[in-house]
């Protein structure tokens, strides 16, 4: 039986770990499950994780999962009262959203309206401007040319000057001082005539060695916005998250109290409700700036989950079902650290490259304080088809350095062979002794290559890898028994 | 008769050494010039295994597939490619005849294809688009060729290594552009 009235099955339109993790929940809520899956996933984990499952179509997999046509179609045929979009695929499309409305299905997500104004990035920082939230100071050129230099100036340097119809970072320049602002200024406006046929510019702050800092938001329809604290996923490479935790390092009370309202602040004032991520940028000296909303579960929730015990699929799921939610701010509390990390199929030593493969044997990390958020089986093949992420490490202890070394051995138990992975690389960063004193910033992987990079095996490491490596080789063990001696206690040999 | 093995971009050779029912502890094995007495023997869970070098026990993982083993040792992964013999002799082979095949730097999906089989192109002309991490890569030709075979065709998933297109230099640029 249901535990939340109103939702007695739900679609999943969505796959891997994060469809697995959203049927646990259904599962432990006793609300039946199904999920939308493409012929590739038909025996994926999260197929075997759900009550239902129902093949969705598409000229690729990703094009199938994209399909919100299709997907309320099954909906409405199996008799789903709602739909979980998990993260990326359908999560942030507001036409979906208000298509799945329409078809008289709860979203489990916020209002159409909220998702169209927080989406849009220049309309979401037009609105939290009015609000007085901080946004990296700007000046725009088209406003007065003739004041720009002076007005640019003034937002303090170092500057970055952008084209305004600029994308890529094409044309987009950095300024340290006033004496080199006018000969920037002359280059950036011809680069942005050269590049997008229009030469307005504009020039903000440029926030140097910035942290990642975002706060998880829980609103219902009955006006209450809680913040779950923050959580810091500074360490990014490719502008991707790879290590996120909470709580942030190094943050004051006063300064984490203070970007936490903020965000509760704005999810206010977008009349917001669902869960949702408030993101900021931190500067060195304590300034931060809204950077955007993300309207949906993110990836890294799970450490806000384990540190505050509140299961967010649940509370996402008695929102759309239109309850109160029974919670107080103030007896929301932060238990220990948390630390999550993103077991990709990607060669950290080359260029963070994508690595394809097949999963021959799979054992992940257990033991208390050990999360494992995973949506791979052995026997699966690795391809470039969909995002490299494969699963998640998510550990939880009584304090940072703690979770740190937890998250180390965690990763050095986990086994994942027939596919590189960049597992040894998030140990090597947890065991950076930047990483734990806490002095992370966005810039963490590339300004530490060097000292991340992984350490060369010693000749004796070497043999005892050859060995194994020999003495698990078929034509290698054909060769020693072609020798004429036979072998006596040569053991059971595996391939 | 020794055995190449490439880890971490390193050959090394191994050979059996010295073998015999009389031997208890497995196996002799030459590595690197040093000789070691060596067992493998499985371990209490699947893909688990105890090797015994010297007389040292290790634990660790070991999983193959095709010429290539994946061993987890003190919580790192490991990646050791077998070199088979023939196969290099073949490869020696194929390169001495002027052909050569165009293997796929990094996995990823054909966008396009731009020539044909048996068309001749020439040195730098493209051969084809491919996507990897949201980046395009222009394949060209090194030398001026024949196309022998397109392997794959647009929309095609393919692994890091796999062959994309087999050429023939052609006769007046063979052997010149060689090393490239």
């Amino acid at each position: 039986m249901s535990q939340i009235p109103g939702i007695g099955k739900v679609l999943i339109a969505n796959r891997g770990e994060i469809a697995v993790r959203i049927a646990r929940t259904l599962t432990r809520l006793g609300i039946a499950s199904a999920l939308v899956a493409h012929a590739e996933d038909e025996d994926s984990p999260a197929a075997r994780s759900v009550d239902e499952v129902h093949r969705i179509e598409g000229t690729t997999p990703v094009a199938s999962y994209l399909d919100g046509a299709q997907v309320i179609g099954i909906a409405k045929r199996i008799g789903a009262d709602a739909i979980h979009p998990g993260y990326g695929f359908l999560s942030e499309n507001a036409d979906f959203a208000e298509a799945v409305i329409a078809a008289g299905l709860r979203w489990i997500g916020p209002s159409p309206k909220s998702m169209r104004m927080l989406g849009d990035k220049i309309e979401a920082r037009r609105f939290v401007a009015k609000l007085g939230v901080p946004l990296t100071p700007s000046a725009s050129e088209e406003d007065d040319p003739k004041s720009f230099p002076a007005r640019a100036a003034k937002n303090g340097f170092p500057l970055l000057i952008k084209a305004s119809a600029g994308g890529g970072g094409k044309g987009m320049q950095i300024v340290r001082d006033a004496d080199a602002l006018p000969q920037a200024i002359l280059l950036a406006r011809s680069a942005a005539g050269r590049y997008f046929k229009d030469e307005r510019i504009y020039a903000e702050r440029y926030v140097e060695s910035p942290r990642h800092i975002e706060v998880q938001i829980l609103a219902d329809t009955h006006g209450q916005v809680f913040h779950l604290f923050e959580r810091d996923c500074s360490i990014q490479r490719r502008f991707q998250k790879l290590i996120e935790e909470t709580p942030a390092p190094g943050l004051s009370p006063a300064l984490r109290s203070s970007i936490c309202e903020r965000a509760v602040q704005i999810a206010r004032a977008a009349d917001y409700h669902n869960a949702g991520t408030v993101e900021f940028i931190l500067a060195p000296n304590g300034e931060y700036y809204f950077l955007e909303m993300n309207t949906r579960l993110q990836v890294e929730h799970p450490v806000t989950e384990l540190v505050t015990g509140i299961d967010l699929v649940e509370q996402q799921l008695r929102v759309a079902a239109g309850e109160k939610l029974a919670l107080r701010q103030e007896t929301i509390r932060v238990d220990g650290a948390a630390i999550e990390c993103r077991l990709c199929a990607e060669d950290a030593d080359h260029d963070f490259r994508p690595a394809t493969g097949e999963l021959l044997v799979f054992r992940p990390a257990e033991g208390p304080g050990i999360r494992f958020d995973g949506g791979i089986a052995e026997g699966q093949r690795i391809t470039t088809a969909f995002d490299p992420m494969l699963a998640k490490l998510i550990v939880h202890a009584v304090d940072r350095k703690s979770a740190t070394l937890l998250a180390i051995r965690a990763l050095e138990e986990t086994v994942i062979l027939g596919c590189t992975t960049n597992s040894s690389f998030l140990a090597r960063v947890l065991a950076h002794p930047e990483f734990q004193a806490g002095r992370v910033e966005t810039g963490f992987i590339p300004a530490h290559a060097d000292s991340l990079a992984a350490p060369p095996l010693e000749d004796a490491e070497r043999r005892v890898l050859l060995a194994a490596a020999a003495l698990s080789n078929r034509d290698f063990l054909e060769r020693v028994h072609a020798v004429p001696e036979p072998f006596g206690s040569m053991g059971a040999w595996r391939n | 008769m020794g055995y190449d093995f490439s880890l971490e971009d390193r050959d090394a050779r191994v050979t059996p050494a010295r073998t015999g029912a009389a031997l208890d502890f497995g196996i002799e094995l030459e590595i690197d010039g040093r000789t070691l007495r060596a067992a493998l023997e499985p371990g209490t869970s699947d893909g688990e295994f105890i090797l015994t070098l010297d007389g040292q026990r290790e634990r660790l993982f070991v999983a193959t597939r095709h010429d290539v083993h994946f061993v987890h040792w003190r919580g790192r992964s490991h990646r050791i490619e077998a070199w088979n013999a023939l196969d290099r002799i073949r490869q020696a082979a194929i390169l001495a005849g002027g052909a050569e095949e165009v293997r796929a730097p990094m996995p990823g999906v054909v966008v396009s294809v731009a020539v044909e089989n048996g068309a001749e192109v020439a040195r730098g002309a493209l051969l084809l688009t491919i996507e990897s991490m949201k980046l395009q890569t222009a394949i060209t030709a090194t030398h001026a060729a024949r196309v022998t075979e397109v392997c794959v065709a647009a929309g095609d998933h393919f692994d890091q290594g796999s062959p994309l297109i087999r050429l023939e230099a052609l006769a007046a640029h063979a052997g010149e552009e060689r090393k490239s």
